[in-house]
């Protein structure tokens, strides 16, 4: 297992490993934290929010994750008013071969909590012809905070298809960072976000495609209340891999904004890039704005850092990182300095 | 330290040097004139290595050795620099990380110019990335002074400086080029000039005058600058005045 997704076993709240959940108190206050089949016998009252913003007839996965009935999977309470700076650490692991990994989440972060939640996904290397496949829900109540940063380690024969949908009630905020640098044989994520009056969204996407890595990540965001705003930032660079990103930005009140940047670097030939940014409303005042840019290693940055001595090798691993390095506002510094790491380790990652 | 001997250089196929022969001995410092679009920074950017300058024929000899098919980083560690007029913004980079890859030990030894050059909060930002024109000339400078060059080139140090950054620019300048930090080396320069204010800081032992590619005159630069003020670029070139 590399050290990072080791660290973040030895560290969490909550793992599923294969089919089965373990977990552990790591002192945060006002969290509660159980496998899925645990917490539905103890809080009942929360049963009602189990599909109650994925449709189970949405695609296969949910038909499947819901055939499946009584499947594993982690819920997560931030009880109200409940504010912890401390992430909580889970992670999803597989480490066998043949694996069919369904799985079925729920979050629920009260009015006024505040939740920061790092998610380290790993495969072990060897590990052969997996699947994972996971329905997540999140609810963010009136004025809560809920972060969740995923940094991905997936293998080369494993196929994610995670399906996830996030409501947001008046003045909250949901931030997703989702990091990736790793080989993948298919990725499929887009999750929708239902943000309410004065909410914000921010919904971040940092993504490294090696050789044979395939990736369509991307974000759909409905503004369903007054003065909702919205943010779909997405950087990816390919070196041999595909990666599509479909970002939507969907205004549906009045005073809403959104903003969403798409650039991507392609390192290689035989790569596929595919950004998709689009911008939907009926409301007259929304403010909805998008860039996105596609292109190499411009020229004329490289020549720069090598005028100072630099080796071209040397000179593109610092463009790069530097375009993979983007700045997240309303992190724990801890977690900024693991999203800063993994991005530092990048180009030992296959460029 | 660095000569140039019949250099033809093109652009996509269009002949932009033509035929430039020059010396740049240890230690002296030489001045550019031309009007604009006379191939200057042309000459720079070849002496410099970038690809897009295709050398036709003639040599770049730069402390003796053959140069001019080596790559722009082979010619930079070799010793030649630049202080480059419209250098571009690199997003994600902070200056600071940058010039301890250049050379963290000139970085230990040179970094109280962070505060001569008035960059302290600078280096903690993206490079050149919002950075005014006064902030992008400094920022080469403290680049150059980690960077410890042997032959510098200055690239219209001038434009886009406002009275007060000149005179930090003028001087940190100077005490790169004709102080050195190592009292054993003689740094030569070359400087692009189009309002001369830079001679007030730096003095040039030798003027050149290009036009449409060529040098049409040398000489003593002062008596050059003078003229040029006077009476323009091309009376200059033909000596009329």
């Amino acid at each position: 297992m590399k050290e990072n997704i080791k660290k973040i076993v030895d560290e969490s709240g909550i793992v599923v490993e294969n089919n089965t959940t373990h977990h552990k108190d790591v002192g945060l206050s006002g969290v509660e934290y159980l496998p899925l089949k645990a917490a539905m016998k103890k809080y009942p009252q929360y049963k009602e929010k189990l599909w109650g913003l994925v449709d189970k007839d949405k695609n296969g996965i949910t038909k499947e994750v819901f055939a499946e009935g009584d499947v594993n999977g982690i819920f997560i309470l931030a009880k109200k008013g409940s504010v912890n700076i401390v992430p909580l650490k889970t992670c999803f692991l597989i480490n066998k071969n043949d694996l069919d990994q369904k799985l079925h989440n729920l979050f629920v972060v009260e009015e006024g909590a505040e939740l920061h939640i790092v998610t380290g996904c790993a495969v072990e290397s060897t590990s052969k012809k997996n699947f994972h496949k996971a329905v997540t829900e999140m609810y963010v109540e009136k004025g809560a905070k809920l972060t969740y940063t995923m940094i991905h380690d997936w293998n080369k024969d494993t196929e994610v298809l995670p399906v996830t949908a996030i409501k947001q009630e008046e003045d909250s905020l949901y931030m997703s960072n989702y990091i990736t640098f790793e080989a993948v044989k298919n990725m499929k994520s887009c999750p929708t976000v239902y943000v309410g009056k004065n909410a914000t969204c921010y919904m971040n996407s940092v993504i490294f495609a090696p050789k044979g890595a395939f990736y369509d990540v991307g974000s759909k965001v409905i503004l369903e209340g007054d003065g909702a705003s919205a943010d779909i930032i997405s950087r990816n660079v390919t070196a041999g891999g595909s990666i599509i990103m479909p970002a939507i930005i969907d205004a549906r009140a009045k005073k809403n904004r959104g903003h969403i940047e798409c650039s991507a670097l392609m390192l290689e030939e035989n790569s596929m890039l595919d950004a998709s940014p689009q911008l939907k409303t009926v409301a007259p005042d929304a403010e909805l704005t998008h860039e996105a840019a596609i292109g190499k290693i411009s020229q004329d940055e490289l020549n720069y850092l090598m005028s100072r001595g630099l080796t071209e090798e040397d000179a593109k691993n610092i463009i790069i990182r530097g375009f993979l390095n983007i700045e997240i506002d309303g992190l724990p510094e801890s977690i900024s300095q693991q999203i800063k790491k993994a991005t530092e380790l990048v180009d030992e990652r296959g460029f | 330290m660095l000569e140039i001997k019949d250099l033809v250089v093109s652009i996509v196929g269009k002949v932009i040097i033509n035929g430039i022969s020059l010396s740049i001995p240890e230690g002296e410092t030489h001045v550019m004139f031309g009007p604009n679009g006379c191939g200057k920074s042309s000459l720079m950017m070849t002496i410099l290595g970038y690809p897009q300058y295709k050398v036709e024929s003639g040599q770049i000899i730069f402390k003796g050795q053959d140069i001019t098919n080596i790559p722009i980083d082979e010619r930079a560690r070799a010793g030649i620099g630049v202080m480059f007029q419209h250098p571009p913004a690199i997003k994600g980079v902070n200056l600071k990380s940058f010039l301890k890859k250049i050379n963290s030990d000139n970085y230990e030894a040179h970094k109280n110019y962070i505060e001569k050059l008035h960059l302290e909060e600078l280096v903690g930002r993206d490079i050149n990335d919002g950075f005014s024109g006064g902030e992008r000339k400094r920022s080469e400078l403290l680049q150059l002074m980690i960077q410890l060059p042997d032959f510098i080139m200055f690239d219209e140090p001038e434009s886009g400086v406002d009275i007060e950054n000149m005179k930090i620019v003028g001087a940190v300048a100077r005490s790169l080029v004709k102080e050195g930090h190592l009292k054993k080396r003689k740094r030569s320069s070359l400087i692009i000039t189009h309002t001369g204010y830079i001679l007030d800081y730096l003095s040039a032992d030798k003027g050149y005058m290009m036009l449409d590619g060529k040098l049409v005159c040398k000489g003593n630069p002062q008596d050059m600058f003078k003229m040029i003020q006077k009476s323009g670029f091309k009376a200059c070139a033909e000596c009329k005045v």
